[in-house]
């Protein structure tokens, strides 16, 4: 059982676990780069260790470092937080080969999830609905993948197996392009993500997406905390999630819910994750699941009272769940809107320093955010400097919660994309809700000719 | 018989004690060659610079590249690898940073004169840390 926990990341999130630890009465050692040397974790940390100076590759995303500054610190677990290391199963092995605890699943869960091939046909085998297409990489012969391609009906989507997230995919219309999509993607995936494996799906046009939130402990106990809808993207970059998500029939959520549940058994994973579907003409396709905590978490937290961090924490610590299925409670709605620095007409990132910050509060709203006045917003990271999240009784009850707490959140110093969350809240279809995930991107470019 | 880190600190003592520079074990499957720094006692030794002008202006920074303990001297030895008013060149050991097992030199940026060295043995340093404060020779301008 450890009692001292290092936070292997920055920014809000680093926060978010160093609340959590603390209020578990844990001690907390922070590694951090020399840009972020100012940061608010770094002073309330119990320990603070400068690592190295500001690009990632040395810093955050250097294991080696992480690990010396492990042993150094006397810390017995790493929370690897989301991005950075999150993901690497190589990192998680490497922080349990040294004794410590890895604050996340086993090692062969997050290196079956990364490869989304894998990840298909271990989820097809637990029964979750799966984009249509084979659960295999796609052969080398053209001819053979143009008779796969006719069976599944364009338009297709070719993926590699080692992207996720938005990267190293292709949507091929006709037969006609399918040869040189191919090659593109199939190059490109080597280079990339040093796996030149690609596999095939039907192209969904105008899909939701929708995702599962699971916490599973060491003594086989799987919970899924229920839904999010996270549809509103620009370049694949979600911008706001929301939970529940609004307009779907609450009986088939259930079922995929307990299919991610499944998933999860078979597997043995442990600790929290996401299982991300799209959504199309009521149906559910997973696409792939994300082996960590996320960015949006705060709203399933919201929702069902349940602090994932958390019980992220106590499941490496091999406590049991506390809480069954049927005691989740869904209450209202929550809505977070990433609070980015950046201009909110370009999306040009806006590094600096914040000469005021002035954060917005009250009944239902809830702000994670690493920044204060004076804080620099570093150009080497993310552009991520907050989150807020609206909670209410109903959707419209957050999105009118959402609308005070933006009017009075005042950044200064940078530019955020405050202006462009204030111009969502009032178009109707966001406000209707159970838009598709091309919706941010035209609405965009509405405005724009409009001007 | 495998040679165990005691056997090679004691094995450090001898030579030091009895002035011997080196020392090449060989056994089956491995070997092990000792080296002594005795440029380093030397230049341990300390000799004052005449005339310390005001130093804080143009002074530069040894600073530590990695997380760890400081340690002003080597563990073998009491004496500190540097002092103030000591004569040093660029690339000299001002100190040593503990990690574990491991111990990370802290090196001098310039050749100089050491000032000060500033961080305390035993303290927690990091990347970039302060260590020690060093006046640079004569005409040569450091990189501030």
């Amino acid at each position: 059982m450890f009692d001292k926990v290092l936070i292997a990341n920055r920014g809000e999130i680093a926060l978010r676990i160093q609340r959590a630890c603390r209020a578990m009465g844990l001690k907390t050692v922070v590694i951090h780069s020399e840009a972020d040397n100012d940061a608010r974790y770094v002073a309330l940390a119990d320990q603070a260790l400068c690592i190295g100076p500001a690009p990632a590759s040395g810093t955050y995303l250097n294991a080696a470092a992480i690990l010396l500054a492990a042993e150094v610190s006397g810390a017995q677990a790493i929370h690897p937080g989301y991005g950075f290391l999150s993901e690497s199963a190589e990192f998680a092995e490497r922080v349990t080969r040294a004794g410590l605890t890895f604050i996340g699943p086993p090692a062969d869960c997050i290196r079956t999830m990364g490869d989304k091939v894998a990840a298909k046909r271990t989820m097809r085998t637990a029964g979750v609905p799966c984009v249509p297409g084979p659960d295999s990489a796609l052969p080398d012969d053209p001819a053979e993948v143009r008779a796969l391609a006719r069976d599944i009906g364009y338009p297709v989507i070719i993926k590699a197996a080692g992207g996720g997230g938005g990267r190293g995919m292709r949507i091929v219309r006709n037969e006609d392009a399918l040869d040189q999509a191919l090659a593109l993607t199939r190059a490109e995936a080597s280079k990339a993500f040093k796996n030149a494996a690609v596999y095939i799906e039907k192209f969904l046009e105008k899909p939701r997406h929708i995702e599962i939130q699971v916490l599973c402990d060491q003594h086989d106990n799987h919970l899924w905390l229920g839904d999010r809808d996270c549809s509103l993207q620009r370049r694949n970059q979600k911008v706001v999630e929301e939970a529940p998500a609004p307009g779907i029939d609450r009986a088939l959520i259930e079922q995929v819910g307990s299919s991610c549940v499944e998933a999860c058994r078979r597997i043995g994973y442990r600790g929290a994750g996401t299982f991300e579907f799209l959504y199309e003409d009521g149906q559910f396709f997973f696409i792939e699941m994300n082996t960590r905590v996320q960015v949006e978490h705060p709203v399933t937290e919201m929702t069902t009272g349940i602090d994932i961090v958390k019980e992220q924490i106590r499941i490496a610590q091999g406590e049991p769940l506390r809480i069954s299925q049927a005691d989740i409670a869904r209450v209202g709605h929550a809505i977070e809107f990433r609070i980015n620095a950046e201009d909110p007409t370009t999306f040009a990132p806006s590094p600096g320093t914040v000469t005021r910050w002035d954060v917005p509060g009250g009944i239902g709203i809830r702000v994670d955010s690493h920044i204060t006045a004076g804080a620099t917003v570093s150009r080497h990271y993310d552009s991520l400097i907050g989150k807020l999240i609206a909670h209410g009784s109903t959707r419209d009850e957050a999105m009118a919660r959402a609308r005070v707490a933006l009017s009075e959140l005042r950044a200064e110093g940078i530019r955020t994309n405050v202006p462009l969350h204030q111009a969502i809240l009032s178009d109707p279809t966001f406000c209707r809700g159970g838009y598709d995930i091309h919706h941010l991107e035209h609405w965009m470019s509405a405005r724009v000719a409009a001007q | 018989m495998p040679i165990e880190l005691t056997d090679i600190e004691r094995l450090a003592q001898i030579l030091e004690r009895s002035g011997v520079d080196a020392i090449e074990i060989e056994e089956s499957g491995q070997s092990l060659k000792l080296v002594m720094d005795t440029g380093a006692r030397m230049a341990a030794s300390p000799m004052l610079a005449a005339a310390a002008g005001p130093a804080a202006d143009h002074s530069v920074i040894a600073k530590a590249d990695v997380a760890g303990h400081f340690l002003a001297a080597h563990p073998w030895r009491d004496k500190p690898f540097v002092a103030p008013g000591q004569r040093i060149e660029a690339g000299a050991i001002v100190g040593l940073v503990k990690i574990g097992l491991l111990y990370a030199p802290v090196i001098a940026p310039a050749a100089g004169t050491v000032d000060a060295v500033i961080a305390e043995t035993g303290a927690m340093v990091g990347y970039g840390t302060p260590i020690a404060r060093i006046r640079p020779l004569g005409k040569i301008s450091p990189i501030s």
